[in-house]
């Protein structure tokens, strides 16, 4: 509380040496706002094959490793030595992503951010992920940065680590820029949270609403001075986009969660005032470092400049950094030996079907867990963005396959009659129908078609025979979706889940051992058991 | 935690103040910069306008700075000169931009500099030109297929004084006509929302507003990350098809007119080559995509997902009645976007010398 109570007063960019701050009165004034974002863990450069929107935004084939904290410490660095003002803002979910979090559970994530000069960060949903307590004890001991979160009320006094991170987490921050100053409201996300949502709130927040959260705080800083108010968010873009629109108290939104880069960034206008409000996303994985430059008059933006940075094998390292990871990097190679091949990759292997439906890694995925020793059940069904990433040609290391299944998810299992079959497959397409007929689930022993026409899941096949409404399927799938998560309601209300405690990378891993070379035919290829129709 | 504090706050390099503090940008004319109500026309061709910079200390006073500051405008493209020279702190003359649209300003940085000194940092910019934003011709209109005026820019598109229909839809995005464009004249472009667009978002329906990022996806113009306004209640009729000939279907830049509008090969042809064993198949199976021909020039239609049932190669050799469909480009290659099953029509011929 004191550093940040200092801060406030202070703030991190001080007057230069001479003491005299500026009149920036009437005056045009430069700042600039470095912005990363979704980083996921992703402190070590890293081998993938970039996408054509990746192409287009500068990340360019051939050009790999990618990525990196000390590669996006050197250029953060060397952008904040090329401005007067500047601010480095995270927009969260640094956390989860890569081995390191799993092993050290976010601990270098931390140091490493605070290393880069970080100023302040939103906190996100993936914070969360080895539970409040760990958010608590990691922003506490190694956060050299302000936390920001105004729309989470940290309000049950019960649990023994609200305290904690009422002290760690703020609302708000101001900082005093050689005269500029700039109040930052953090927004964590919501709608990913799902344990804010369940009825046991196991985390003890109080969702404070947009509509309350974002005008009180901007009041608050600017009755404190603040000459800008920036909102920090991890809401997503169409909620950034939303509140743009209406709460005229926002002059910039820096946004991530979408995993998206927009350059240049998008210009909402504010339903009320007219103004025009800058929205910033700058991507994800450590891929890319934005920086957005401002020409500020007496609290009014005139106008605005983006550059996006890609993280490739030309970016150097920051010493500072590299030495940092470095330790944990031996930690990790003498605790798991990351480097040991377990397979090889003839192709790349695509967790995103080349049509929308089944993929190769979510094939993979699905059979592994249908026909796991134990496991052993009739069909298996897992979310396809559980799996985070392709797997690039050529050998496939343990440190690859945690690259691409970072979750420490396991198998559940359960009987559902056909009819709730039914429902979840429609459920599935419904939400496959929202974003671009992409099927947001793999399987294995279901053969279906995705008709994104009708949203509805049809022609289903179980093992090759027709679903039968009035029978009764043993499926296989990961234990986040069997609680509910992303909207599998149908999975969370079954009284008959059953954790078998198993990793579901570690049968992957097995998976692809015993495969030796993928793809093979039947193995991590793709043959249209999802079938989109659009 | 004074500890933290320390640390937290001298990430941040120490500076020694240099100056100038600050840029001032300001018109020789500023009574013709435009306004909201009469915007100066928006402008593919480079126009000039007259500026003069001065520069001033931390305390607001002029300051006397020789030197080089670059020059940039947002939006828009400065075409000249890159940087310029101040004397006793001032320069005055003509800049030359393009493609400013909206409140368009002139930048003067203190950064990129070639002479030998640490810059300032410090930056200013003019009072706003008001351009008018372009239409959706106009945002088009190139003598390269391959571009258009406003690529990588945050396009703000001239709806108002325009009848915008939405044509079609598809799982990710929806196609948009400008009934005020002469068909061929780029009055047709796609925008890709990323997830099924918005539900007030029909076949037929008006827009008033149009923004999103103009990016050249594999060569077709598309907005993404679109923020709209539909009409509420207002409906439009979508254009006709427009019915290719051999000699558009031949002509790159005739065909780029037509790019994201409703085109259709009329007694089009599959090729009696097009057989499994063929090299265009291979499109077939990872894209969806099949060769037609018009006349003497090949072009292609796409059904994989649309029209699943549909097996072109059945077809080799014969003369359908019509194919129609979105038109969009892949460096060169023009596909048509078949979207419904009655858009492929029934063999009326089949070609000399089919099996």
């Amino acid at each position: 509380m004191v550093a940040v109570f200092l801060s406030v007063l202070f703030g991190c960019v001080p007057t230069p040496e001479d003491g005299e701050a500026a009149d920036i009165s009437g005056q045009p004034v430069r700042l600039t706002l470095l912005h990363t974002s979704d980083i996921h863990s992703r402190l070590y450069e890293y081998d993938f094959t970039p996408s054509f929107t990746d192409n287009s935004l500068g990340l360019q084939d051939g050009m790999g490793p990618y990525g990196g904290l000390a590669e996006m410490a050197y250029i953060l660095k060397r952008e904040r030595a090329k401005s007067a003002r500047t601010l480095h803002l995270d927009s969260g979910d640094c956390f989860q992503g890569a081995v390191v979090f799993n092993q050290f559970s976010g601990e270098a994530e931390f140091r490493g951010m605070s290393l880069t000069g970080l100023d302040a960060a939103v906190v996100a949903n993936h914070e969360f992920d080895k539970g409040a307590a760990n958010l608590a004890v990691q922003g506490a001991t190694w956060a050299n940065f302000d936390l920001l979160a105004a729309n989470y009320d940290f309000a049950d006094a019960d649990l023994p680590y609200a305290s904690e991170l009422e002290d760690i987490v703020l609302p708000s921050a101001l900082f005093d820029l050689d005269g500029l100053r700039v109040g930052v409201i953090g927004m964590g996300n919501i709608s990913s949270l799902n344990s804010i949502y369940d009825q046991s709130n196991s985390m003890g927040i109080r969702v404070i609403e947009p509509g309350e959260a974002i005008p009180d705080e901007a009041a608050k800083l600017r009755g404190e001075g603040a000459d800008l108010i920036v909102v920090l968010s991890h809401l997503g873009l169409e909620t950034d986009i939303e509140n743009a629109k209406l709460y005229k108290d926002i002059d910039i939104i820096l946004g991530g969660h979408n995993h998206i880069a927009l350059d240049p960034p998008l210009v909402v206008e504010n339903e009320e005032t007219g103004k025009r409000i800058p929205i910033v996303h700058s991507g994800a994985f450590a891929k890319f470092v934005g920086r957005l430059d401002l020409v500020v008059q007496d609290g009014e933006i005139l106008s605005t400049d983006y550059q996006l940075f890609p993280v490739d094998d030309t970016v150097p390292q920051d010493p500072e950094v590299a030495e940092l990871l470095i330790e944990y990097k031996e930690q990790l190679d003498y605790d798991l030996n990351l480097t040991q091949k377990i397979g090889y990759a003839e192709s790349e292997l695509t967790r995103y079907g080349s049509t929308g439906g089944d993929s190769m890694l979510g094939n993979l995925t699905a059979e592994a867990m249908r026909f796991y020793p134990g496991v052993e059940t009739e069909i298996a069904l897992t979310n396809t963005l559980g799996i985070r990433s392709d797997i690039p040609a050529g050998d496939i290391t343990l440190d690859t396959l945690y690259n691409s299944m970072p979750f420490d998810n396991t198998v559940t299992t359960m009987f559902l009659s056909g009819r709730e079959v039914q429902e979840l497959l429609d459920y599935s397409t419904e939400r496959s129908t929202e974003r671009g007929c992409e099927s947001q689930i793999q399987v294995a022993g279901i053969r279906f078609t995705m008709d994104c026409a009708e949203a509805k899941a049809k022609d289903i096949l179980i093992n090759g025979v027709p679903l039968e409404e009035n029978g009764t399927y043993e499926l296989a799938t990961n234990n986040y979706i069997a609680h509910g998560g992303s909207g599998f309601e149908v999975l969370e209300r079954n009284t008959t889940q059953v954790d078998t405690g198993v990793s579901i990378r570690d049968i992957v891993k097995q998976a692809i051992s015993s495969a030796g070379s993928l793809p093979q035919p039947g193995i991590a290829s793709e043959d249209e058991r999802i079938k989109t129709v659009y | 935690m004074l500890l933290l504090l320390a640390a937290a706050c001298s990430t941040g390099t120490e500076r020694v103040r240099v100056e100038p503090s600050f840029i001032h940008v300001d018109l020789a004319d500023p009574a013709s910069a435009g306004t909201v109500e009469a915007p100066l026309p928006f402008s593919s061709t480079p126009t000039t306008v007259a500026i003069t910079v001065t520069t001033y200390d931390v305390k607001g006073e002029p300051y006397p700075f020789n030197g080089q500051l670059a020059l940039d405008v947002r939006p828009g493209r400065l075409t000249d000169p890159a940087r310029v020279t101040l004397a006793d702190g001032t320069w005055s003359g003509a800049v030359t931009i393009e493609a400013g649209f909206g409140p368009t300003r002139i930048w003067a940085k203190d950064e990129d500099v070639t002479d030998d000194r640490t810059p300032s940092w410090s930056a200013g910019v003019s009072q706003a030109l008001t351009y008018a934003t372009p239409s959706i011709p106009e945002m088009q209109a190139t003598d390269n297929h391959e571009t258009n005026q406003l690529e990588g820019e945050f396009a703000e598109l001239r709806l108002a004084d325009r009848e915008v229909v939405v044509t079609a839809l598809d799982p990710a995005g929806f196609y948009v006509s400008d009934l005020g464009a002469a068909p061929g004249n780029y009055a047709g472009l796609y925008v890709y929302t990323f997830s099924k667009p918005a539900p007030e978002v029909v076949v037929g329906a008006k827009l008033t507003s149009l923004n999103g990022q103009d990016s050249e996806y594999l060569a077709s113009t598309q907005l993404n990350f679109p923020t709209l306004t539909v009409a509420e209640g207002a409906t439009l009729t979508p254009p006709d098809a427009f019915v290719l000939d051999e000699v558009t279907a031949c002509d790159d830049n005739a065909m780029e007119k037509l790019e994201g509008s409703r085109v259709r090969g009329a007694a089009v042809g599959v090729p009696s080559t097009f057989t499994p064993d063929s090299e265009a198949f291979a499109d077939f199976t990872d894209y969806g995509q099949w060769p037609i021909t018009v006349g003497n020039c090949t072009i292609y239609a796409e059904s994989g997902s649309t029209v699943p049932d549909y097996y072109p190669p059945d077809h080799a050799g014969e003369t359908l009645d019509h194919v129609e469909g979105m038109l969009k480009e892949v460096y060169g290659k023009w596909i048509l976007t078949v979207l419904d099953p009655s858009d492929i029509g029934d063999a009326v011929a089949a070609r000399k010398g089919a099996k």
